[in-house]
C-alpha cells in the first residue's frame, strides 16, 4: 500500500491569520508538525511509499521531512494546481498511484489512532473494499475514484478530526496532551510523570511543574514559576519568574514576562490568542511577552557590509557623476524626476529619483552604462531604506502591490537580479524575484553587483 | 543543452537534456518555433534536465504563451528534483499542468 497526502493551501487559510510565519501545513499539533503524525501512521500501517502533493511551495515540508529515511519510508513530492480535483491529481501522479493499494489523506485532519492497538486497523484495510470517507479515501489497486464506495467517516477504519480553525486546533492539542497522549509517539528527553522535557531544559528554584506538560529544547523556567497542567512549550522559550502558565501552547522563540498568569492561551511571538474564542491580542510591551529575535545580529552585519560597498561605489562614481551633472540637471528640469516606489513588503512607499521618463539618447546611454542613474539611490542605502543588492524596485501600481504581498519577502535594492538577466520576461515578473529570494546569499549578491556594474542590461 | 523531439498522437514531445539557463534559453525558443509549425500541443519531458534557472524557465513560459496563442498547451512530465525546486519558488506550477509520467501527460491531451 502507498499513501498520497494532499495539502491544499485553502484548507489551511486560517493558519496564516494567526501564525503568518509558519508554513501552514507544518503547524505543530502538541509537539509535532501535522505531517509527522501522518508519517507515523504510515509506518505503523507498513506503508513505505508516501507522496506529498501540494498546491503551494512544498520547500519547507521537504526541508523538514526530506526523503523520509528517518521514518524508514520513502517520501516524494509533486505539485498540483489549486483547482485540481482528486481525479486530476490521481492522473497527474499516475506513475505513483497505479498498480497498488492507495490510502489518500485529503485535508487538514488529525487522524485518531492508537499506536499500541494498530492491528485491527491493519486488518480492516486488508478486508475492506475501496471507499471514500471524505477526507480519508482508500483505493484498491486498479480501482478508480468513481468506483469507490462512499461511506461515512465513522465507518472508516479510523476516525479523524478536521482542523478548521484556531479553537478546534487548541481543543485538539489540549485533548491529546491530557487524554490521548498514550496513543501517539511523543518523544522527550526526560519523561517523568507525564512531563516530557526536551534537552537543555533549565528549571529554576521553586518551580512547580504540574503534569501533563510537554517542552521542547532550550526551555527555561525561572524561579517560582508554575507550569501546567496541560502546557506545551516549543523550543527556545523563556518563562520569567513567578509566572503561571496552564492550559497553554507557547510557541518557539517566545518570552513570557514575570508575575503573569497565562491560562487557556496560545502565545506566538508577541501575540496572545485565546484558545476558547480565537481572539488575538498583540502585546506591545516587550517585558510582558515577545518573540526572541534570531536575526538581529546577522542583519546588522549584512547591513554593515552593504554600507561598506555602497561607500566604495559613491567614491568611485563621484567624478563621472560630476562630469555629467549639468546634463542631469537639465533632465531634472525637463522631465518628472521623482517617482513613487514600494520600499517595504507592507506596502510602504517612498519617492525616489528615477530616469525612467527621460527619452533614450546618447547621453542617457552613457549615463546608464556607468550606472550613474543609480548614483542618487546609493544614499538611500545609507539611510536604511534600500539595500545595495536586493529585489527589483517596483513602482506604485496595484499589480506590483499584489506581487509584493505574494513574495515571501521584499527588500528592494539599488541593484537587482532581474536587471542583470538578459531576457524578456515581463508578463511574469515574480519569477526572478522568487528565484532571487530562494538563492539569495552574500556570494550571489556580489555576483549580481558585479554583473550590474560591468554587464548591465542597457 | 540538447533537445530530443518526438511526435506521438499529434502531441510534440520535447525531451530536454542538460542545462537550460540564460545561455541556452534562446535556443529552446528558436527550436520551439520550428516544432510549433508541426503541432500545437506539447509535453516537455524534464527527466534529464540537470539545471534550470529563472531565465530558462522564462523560455518555457514563452513557449507556453506561443502554444496558447496557437490554441494548444504545454504540459510538463517527469520533472526531476532540481527543476521542481525552481517551479516551486517561482510559482510556475500554477500555470503548468505537471504529470509524473510521460505517457499520462501525452494521453491527457486526448
Amino acid at each position: 500500500m502507498k499513501c498520497l497526502i494532499l495539502a491544499r493551501e485553502a484548507n489551511y487559510a486560517w493558519v496564516k491569520n494567526y501564525f503568518p510565519d509558519i508554513t501552514a501545513c507544518l503547524l505543530k499539533v502538541v509537539n509535532k508538525p501535522l505531517p509527522e503524525f501522518y508519517i507515523d501512521l504510515c509506518s505503523l500501517l507498513k506503508i513505505e511509499e508516501i507522496r506529498f502533493v501540494t498546491d503551494f511551495s512544498s520547500q519547507e515540508i521537504e526541508k523538514l521531512l526530506e526523503n523520509g529515511d528517518r521514518w524508514g519510508v520513502h517520501i516524494t513530492y509533486n505539485l498540483a494546481r489549486e483547482e485540481d480535483t482528486i481525479d486530476k491529481i490521481l492522473l497527474k501522479n499516475n506513475s505513483f498511484c497505479r498498480d497498488c493499494d492507495l490510502l489518500i489523506i485529503d485535508d487538514s485532519i488529525f487522524i485518531n489512532y492508537d499506536k499500541d492497538n494498530i492491528e485491527p486497523v491493519i486488518s480492516a484495510f486488508e478486508n475492506t473494499d475501496s471507499f471514500d470517507a471524505g477526507c480519508i479515501k482508500f483505493l484498491k489497486a486498479g480501482v478508480s475514484m468513481k468506483d469507490a464506495q462512499v461511506i461515512t467517516p465513522q465507518d472508516a477504519p479510523f476516525s479523524y478530526s478536521r482542523i478548521t480553525g484556531i479553537v478546534e486546533y487548541y481543543n485538539l492539542s489540549m485533548d491529546i496532551l491530557s487524554k490521548l497522549k498514550h496513543c501517539f509517539v511523543l518523544p522527550g528527553y526526560i519523561h517523568e510523570r507525564d512531563a516530557f522535557l526536551g534537552s537543555n531544559t533549565e528549571i529554576g528554584r521553586g518551580v512547580n511543574i504540574e503534569p501533563p506538560i510537554l517542552a521542547g529544547d532550550n526551555v527555561r523556567f525561572r524561579e517560582l514559576t508554575k507550569v501546567g497542567p496541560n502546557a506545551v512549550f516549543g523550543d527556545n522559550v523563556l518563562i520569567d519568574s513567578q509566572t503561571t502558565v496552564e492550559n497553554c501552547i507557547i510557541y518557539d522563540y517566545t518570552y513570557i514576562g514575570s508575575e503573569l498568569e497565562v491560562n487557556k492561551m496560545i502565545a506566538y511571538k508577541n501575540h496572545l490568542i485565546s484558545g476558547t474564542t480565537g481572539e488575538m491580542i498583540k502585546i506591545t510591551n516587550d517585558f510582558l511577552i515577545s518573540g526572541v529575535e534570531r536575526r538581529i545580529i546577522l542583519s546588522f552585519m549584512e547591513r554593515l557590509v552593504q554600507s561598506f560597498f555602497t561607500a566604495i561605489l559613491i567614491v568611485l562614481l563621484f567624478i563621472p557623476y560630476m562630469c555629467m551633472y549639468l546634463i542631469k540637471l537639465y533632465w531634472e528640469a525637463k522631465y518628472p524626476y521623482k517617482k513613487e516606489y514600494f520600499i517595504k513588503k507592507n506596502g510602504k512607499i517612498a519617492k525616489l529619483p528615477t530616469m525612467s521618463q527621460v527619452p533614450d539618447s546618447f547621453f542617457k546611454r552613457v549615463f546608464t552604462f556607468f550606472n550613474l542613474d543609480r548614483y542618487s539611490l546609493l544614499f538611500f542605502v545609507w539611510r536604511g531604506q534600500l539595500r545595495l543588492v536586493g529585489n527589483k524596485l517596483l513602482d506604485v501600481q496595484p499589480k506590483h502591490l499584489m506581487l509584493i504581498k505574494d513574495l515571501p519577502d521584499y527588500q528592494p535594492g539599488v541593484f537587482n537580479y532581474a536587471d542583470t538577466m538578459h531576457d524578456d520576461i515581463s508578463d511574469y515578473d515574480g519569477m526572478h524575484e522568487g528565484f532571487y529570494y530562494a538563492y539569495q546569499s552574500f556570494g550571489m549578491d556580489m555576483k549580481i553587483l558585479f554583473r550590474a556594474l560591468f554587464k548591465r542590461k542597457s | 543543452m540538447n533537445i530530443e523531439y518526438q511526435k506521438q498522437n499529434d502531441v510534440g514531445i520535447l525531451i530536454i537534456h542538460g542545462r537550460l539557463d540564460a545561455y541556452n534559453a534562446p535556443t529552446l525558443k528558436t527550436q520551439f518555433q520550428e516544432y510549433s509549425k508541426d503541432t500545437a500541443n506539447f509535453v516537455f519531458d524534464l527527466h534529464n534536465l540537470d539545471f534550470l534557472d529563472s531565465t530558462g524557465l522564462g523560455s518555457i513560459v514563452a513557449c507556453l504563451k506561443a502554444a496558447s496563442e496557437a490554441g494548444g498547451d504545454i504540459r510538463i512530465a517527469n520533472m526531476s528534483e532540481k527543476p521542481r525546486l525552481v517551479f516551486q519558488i517561482t510559482r510556475a506550477y500554477k500555470i503548468f499542468e505537471i504529470y509524473d509520467d510521460l505517457e499520462t501527460a501525452v494521453a491527457s491531451f486526448s
